[in-house]
């Protein structure tokens, strides 16, 4: 039983169900290996083990006590500390947020506890998750590369198996970049699917909750939990009652139809434009049916809508903070934060309208295929200096597209890279199972760091 | 600032860098010259599409109409 954080999510509910494993058993797995290997990797802000211990005895009495559907009973999760779980602190790497315990659960936290998950702790995120400062997390494969960011320690603590699940968030390329970077799947719901409540925001008109896991049955399974309308985020939207864990089981019933985005092929790096040539002649072979598409825009001028957006709105949020304590913000941060607040209103105004219209334009790329594809990343994991490259994935987080990344195998390199599905808004469901499709395809998804 | 299409890059970055020394100081305003750069391009980007007025401005978040909550 000691290897039982070697497990998917989906395996450990299988095991609680049918009373073989505890949720206390699982949580004790997870933590003693956490404790042998987290000096090595650093992904946990703060480890909550007597708080997650008590959670999975009172989840044991529990469901003794009320019998039901606990689809994620005694999963151990991560939590990115941009969202507060309540007793511990969020502190989303700023000093002075040290002590600043969280009284409420957010409510992606309080629904993963009421489908039986246990929060054991908060992930390292890049400060404020925005900007480019590198955090202290290594990478599960490279301690001298980055993990990505900002959702750092989420990744890092999914590909070190300490725990199956992690939540992240991404407003440009926060949660698919780290997993990306570290071999994990990484799902960034459509916006408005899951709600933000309890998130410190980086920019509102950007800032998603997501999922990272080992596979894309895991993090469909966790969105199928998390994904919830609610009144407390205005920019919460209903969607049809998909099924989401079905989803991702990993059948197609017709080819499915990829467009292939030729303009991030040719920006990326040599070895991850041949593992990009190589998934795609492979899945070609399994019978997807493959068109290359043009953006009918330039990715430069949608990242120049989101540098507007994102900065003006992060100044703001940010603003006595900076006023109070600027030398505690990291260089990257402060300088957001400074030089946001020069930016004119009229440039906020003028980047929100060409938002509309660029979307309008983007929403046509999606007719008559299933998905876009493209790799999630320009290369493999950089050295820890820098946080990587976030052009591949925030294009489609400026119109609220749902994407998700699996893992991909590059050729004479031990780190991974990452293959991105886009799909259109709101179709999280045909996203989830053309990624489980693809996954039983591509080669190297099972691999792990030493 | 002045912003409008015929607007330069150049011009937008000056304004900038003027702001930042009248708003932060000079030291800072070294600091701050790489973003100022990466938002002055940025700006004067999305100042080169020129947009007829929609009956709906500026925009709404990503959520649709039909999905949006009451």
């Amino acid at each position: 039983m000691d290897d039982l954080f070697e497990l998917s999510a989906t395996a450990m509910v299988e095991l609680v169900r049918r009373g073989e494993v505890s949720p206390v058993e699982l949580v004790s797995s997870h933590l003693a290996h956490i404790s042998q290997t987290e000096p090595d990797i650093l992904a946990w802000e703060t480890l909550d083990p007597d708080g997650a211990l008590a959670a999975a005895r009172l989840l044991e009495r529990n469901m003794r006590a009320r019998p039901r559907d606990w689809p994620l009973c005694g999963v151990p999760v991560g939590i990115k500390d941009t969202l507060h779980v309540r007793g511990l602190p969020t502190r989303v790497g700023f000093d002075p947020y040290r002590d600043s315990v969280a009284d409420e659960d957010a409510a992606v936290v309080e629904l993963l506890r009421n489908a039986g998950a246990i929060p054991i702790g908060k992930t390292v995120t890049v400060q404020f998750a925005w900007a480019d400062d590198p955090p202290q997390t290594r990478n599960p494969w490279d301690a001298t590369r980055t993990p990505g960011g900002s959702s750092s320690g989420s990744a890092a603590a999914v590909a070190a198996k300490h725990v199956p699940i992690a939540i992240g968030t991404q407003a440009g390329g926060s949660l698919l970049r780290p997993a990306s970077y570290c071999g994990v799947v990484g799902l960034k719901p459509t916006f408005g699917r899951v709600s933000r409540y309890g998130l410190m925001p980086t920019t509102w008109s950007f800032d998603h909750v997501g999922v990272l896991g080992r596979s894309v049955q895991d993090v469909g399974l966790v969105l199928d939990v998390i994904s919830k309308a609610d009144a407390r985020d205005s920019y919460s939207a209903r969607f049809p009652a998909d099924d989401l864990r079905g989803a991702a089981l990993g059948t197609h019933d017709a080819a499915p139809r990829f467009g292939v985005v030729d303009e991030f092929l040719e920006l990326a790096d040599e070895a991850v434009r041949d593992a990009t040539s190589d998934a795609l002649e492979r899945l070609t072979a399994g019978g997807a049916v493959i068109s290359h598409i043009k953006l009918p825009a330039s990715h430069e001028l949608v990242l120049a809508v989101f540098a507007v957006i994102s900065c003006s709105e992060g100044a703001a949020t940010y603003a006595d903070d900076r006023a109070q304590f600027p030398t505690l913000f990291r260089d990257g941060a402060r300088a957001n934060a400074e030089a946001g607040q020069l930016i004119p209103a009229t440039a906020y105004v003028q980047a929100s309208r060409l938002r509309r219209r660029l979307r309008t334009s983007f929403a046509e790329l999606m007719r008559g295929i299933d998905a876009l594809v493209c790799p999630t990343t320009s290369t493999v994991a950089p050295p820890r200096a820098t946080i990587g490259d976030f052009r591949f994935q925030s294009v489609w987080s400026v119109f609220g597209y749902p994407a998700l990344t699996v893992p991909l195998a590059v050729k004479e390199q031990r780190l991974p890279a990452g293959l991105q599905f886009i799909a259109s808004y709101g179709n999280d469901v045909g996203l989830l199972r053309l990624g489980a499709w693809a996954e039983s395809i591509l080669p190297g998804h099972n691999r792990v760091p030493r | 600032m002045r912003l409008d299409s015929s607007v330069t890059e150049d011009s937008i970055r000056e304004a900038l860098t003027r702001d930042a020394a009248a708003t932060w100081g000079g030291d800072r305003a070294s600091a701050l010259q790489p973003t100022i750069n990466r938002f002055a391009r940025s700006i004067w980007l999305i100042y080169q599409v020129q947009l007829e007025p929609l009956s709906e401005e500026p925009d709404q978040p990503a959520v649709g109409p039909r999905t949006r909550m009451d």
